[in-house]
C-alpha cells in the first residue's frame, strides 16, 4: 500500500510540469552500484544510457538503464527526480527510484518463498561535479544513496555520465 | 512547419516520460515473491522417520579411528598451506569402509578408479532402482577423502549419506537414487570432476551434495558471514546453497525441512549458474563440476570455516560434533532425497 501511494504521488509530481516546454538529452554512463539486504544481493560495475529532461531550466527528470557486472549480470533502471542549479557549473541533487533485475544472490525465507523481482529502491543522489552548455552536459562521480525492502541498503556512484540534445 | 515538428517531438517526449511511470507502476504492482509447490510434502516426512539418529555417530567414529592409520595420498605438487594442509590427506581406508557399509545394508557398491598415477581417484557407488522412471537420478554425495579425522570434514556428510542409504531401502520411489562417495574432494574435486567427466551424471535429474553438516553452535556471533550473504547470527542452522537450475529444487528443501520441522534450514540461491566470480564461495565443494554443467544440484554444508574452528585441524574430532543437530539434517536429507525421487 506504501508503495502505491508513493508511485501515485510520484506521477502526480512529473505529470505536473508537462504543459511546459522541455528539453530531452539522451546521456551514456558508467556505473557502479552495490545493493544488499537481508535477502538480496546485487549490483557491479557496468554502463548505461538514459535520457534527461529537463523543465523550467532547473527541474531535471532522468531516466536510464544500466547493466551491471560482478556477480552475475544486473539490471538497474532508475527514475530520478532532481533540481539542478541552472548555468554552466550545474550541481544537481536528485531523489530516485530505481528497479533492480537480473542474477543476485538471494536468501530464501523458512517456507522457501524467493524475495520478489524486481528489488524496488528509493533514495538520494546528487554530484558536484557537473557541468553543461546549450546543447550538452557532462557529470562525474554522482554518488548516491537509498533504501529498499527487507533492510536493504544501496551505495551508487555514477563515473562518468555525458550527454547530447538531439 | 517547424513549429508543427516542434510540437510533434514535445508530445513525443510527454508521452515517453508517462510511459516509463507507467510501465514502472506496472511492474511494482504485479511483482510478486513466489513459494514452493509443497505437494509430496508428508509422504517425504514420513521416510525421514525411518533415519535412525544413533546409527550416525558410529560412522563418523569409525571413520575417524581408521583414518589415524590410513597411509596418506600423495601430495606431489599440492602447495601445504595453513587450511590445505595437503600432506595428510587420506582415504584408502575411507574408501573400504564406505564400500562396506554399502554391502552390509544389501547394496551391491561398485568402487570406480579415475585417472591415473597416485592421484587415481577411487569413487564408491551405490544404487537403490527406481521403479516407474529408473532411468532418471536423484544423485547423493559426499566426499569420503579427509585431513586428520576430518569428523565434520566430513565423516558428518558421509555418515548421513549412509544412514539416509539404510534408510530409503524400506520405501520404493519412482526414479533411481544413486549414493556417490566421491574420492579427492580436498585435492580440487579431483573424484567428481572426473566422474562428471567421464558422463556417469547424465541421466541425473537432480543431485545433493554434501560437505560438512555436523557442527553447530548457538552461541551468538558464531556464524560469519558468507561473501555478505546475511545469515543467522547462531550457526545453528544447514545451509542449502542452490542455483538458478537448482532454485526450485532449494525451495522445496528448504519449506520440507522447516515446515516438517526436520531441521532448521537456510536457503540461498547463488546467481546464474553459481559460477560467478564473486559467488564462487558457495561452490567450493563436488558440486561445482554439476553446477557448469547445468545438472539441478544443491548443496548442504554447515558453512565449514565461516563457522568451525576445527576446520582442516588435528582438532576437527568426533566430540566437536553436534549428535543433535546431525540426526536433524541426516532427517531432512533423507526426506529431500524421498521428495525428489518421489517416494511410492
Amino acid at each position: 500500500m506504501k508503495r502505491t501511494i508513493f508511485l501515485v504521488l510520484l506521477l502526480s509530481v512529473v505529470t505536473a510540469g508537462f504543459a511546459q516546454p522541455l528539453t530531452c538529452t539522451p546521456f551514456i554512463q558508467q556505473k557502479c552500484l552495490y545493493y544488499s539486504s537481508d535477502r538480496v544481493n546485487t549490483g557491479g560495475l557496468g554502463v548505461g544510457a538514459g535520457i534527461q529532461v529537463i523543465h523550467k531550466q532547473n527541474y531535471i527528470v532522468n531516466t536510464d538503464v544500466d547493466v551491471l557486472w560482478a556477480n552475475g549480470n544486473a539490471i538497474s533502471t532508475r527514475l530520478a527526480l532532481g533540481y539542478q542549479r541552472h548555468g554552466g557549473w550545474a550541481p544537481v541533487i536528485f531523489s530516485t527510484f530505481s528497479l533492480l533485475w537480473g542474477d543476485r544472490t538471494e536468501t530464501l525465507l523458512n517456507n522457501g518463498q524467493r524475495p520478489a523481482t524486481p528489488v524496488w529502491t528509493v533514495g538520494l543522489a546528487g554530484s558536484v561535479l557537473r557541468f553543461q552548455k546549450a546543447h550538452s552536459f557532462v557529470s562525474a562521480l554522482e554518488t548516491g544513496y537509498g533504501i529498499g525492502p527487507d533492510g536493504g541498503c544501496y551505495y551508487e556512484v555514477t563515473i562518468l555520465k555525458t550527454g547530447v540534445n538531439w | 512547419m517547424r513549429r508543427e515538428n516542434s510540437q510533434y517531438f514535445l508530445t513525443v517526449k510527454h508521452n515517453v516520460i508517462l510511459w516509463i511511470i507507467i510501465i514502472y507502476v506496472t511492474i511494482i504492482l504485479a511483482c510478486s515473491p513466489n513459494a514452493p509447490d509443497t505437494t509430496g510434502f508428508d509422504k517425504a516426512a514420513r521416510v525421514a522417520d525411518d533415519v535412525i539418529s544413533g546409527n550416525l555417530m558410529p560412522w563418523v567414529e569409525q571413520l575417524a579411528q581408521v583414518r589415524a592409520t590410513d597411509v596418506t595420498v600423495n601430495c606431489e605438487g599440492f602447495e601445504e598451506k595453513e587450511l590445505f594442509p595437503a600432506c595428510d590427506l587420506t582415504r584408502d581406508a575411507s574408501v573400504k569402509l564406505v564400500a562396506e557399509a554399502f554391502s552390509a545394508m544389501g547394496y551391491d557398491p561398485d568402487t570406480i578408479a579415475l585417472g591415473t598415477g597416485p592421484q587415481t581417484a577411487y569413487n564408491v557407488v551405490a544404487e537403490w532402482p527406481g521403479t516407474s522412471r529408473k532411468s532418471e537420478v536423484v544423485l547423493v554425495g559426499s566426499h569420503l577423502d579427509a585431513y586428520y579425522a576430518g569428523a565434520d570434514d566430513n565423516g558428518s556428510a558421509v555418515a548421513a549419506m549412509l544412514e539416509a542409504a539404510r534408510a530409503v531401502r524400506n520405501f520404493s520411489f519412482a526414479r533411481t537414487i544413486r549414493f556417490v562417495a566421491f574420492d579427492l574432494e580436498e585435492f580440487g574435486s579431483i573424484g567428481s570432476t572426473r566422474y562428471v567427466q567421464a558422463g556417469y551424471a547424465d541421466n541425473v535429474s537432480a543431485a545433493i551434495i554434501m560437505d560438512m553438516v555436523g557442527y553447530a553452535s548457538n552461541k551468538p556471533g558464531s556464524q560469519d558471514e558468507i561473501i555478505g550473504i546475511s545469515l543467522p547470527d547462531k550457526g545453528d542452522f544447514l545451509l542449502v546453497i542452490g542455483n538458478n537450475d537448482s532454485a526450485e529444487l532449494t525451495q522445496r528443501m528448504v519449506a520440507l525441512g522447516n515446515n516438517s520441522k526436520l531441521a532448521k534450514l537456510v536457503g540461498v540461491i547463488a546467481p546464474g549458474d553459481g559460477t560467478y566470480f564473486l559467488s564462487s564461495l558457495l561452490m567450493r565443494s563436488d558440486h561445482g563440476l554439476l553446477w557448469y554443467r547445468g545438472v539441478p544440484t544443491i548443496f548442504l554444508t554447515d558453512t565449514a570455516n565461516f563457522r568451525n574452528p576445527h576446520y582442516h585441524k588435528t582438532t576437527d574430532t568426533p566430540e566437536t560434533l553436534d549428535p543433535t543437530f546431525l540426526a536433524r539434517n541426516t532427517r531432512a536429507l533423507t526426506a529431500a532425497v524421498a521428495l525428489f525421487a518421489e517416494v511410492q
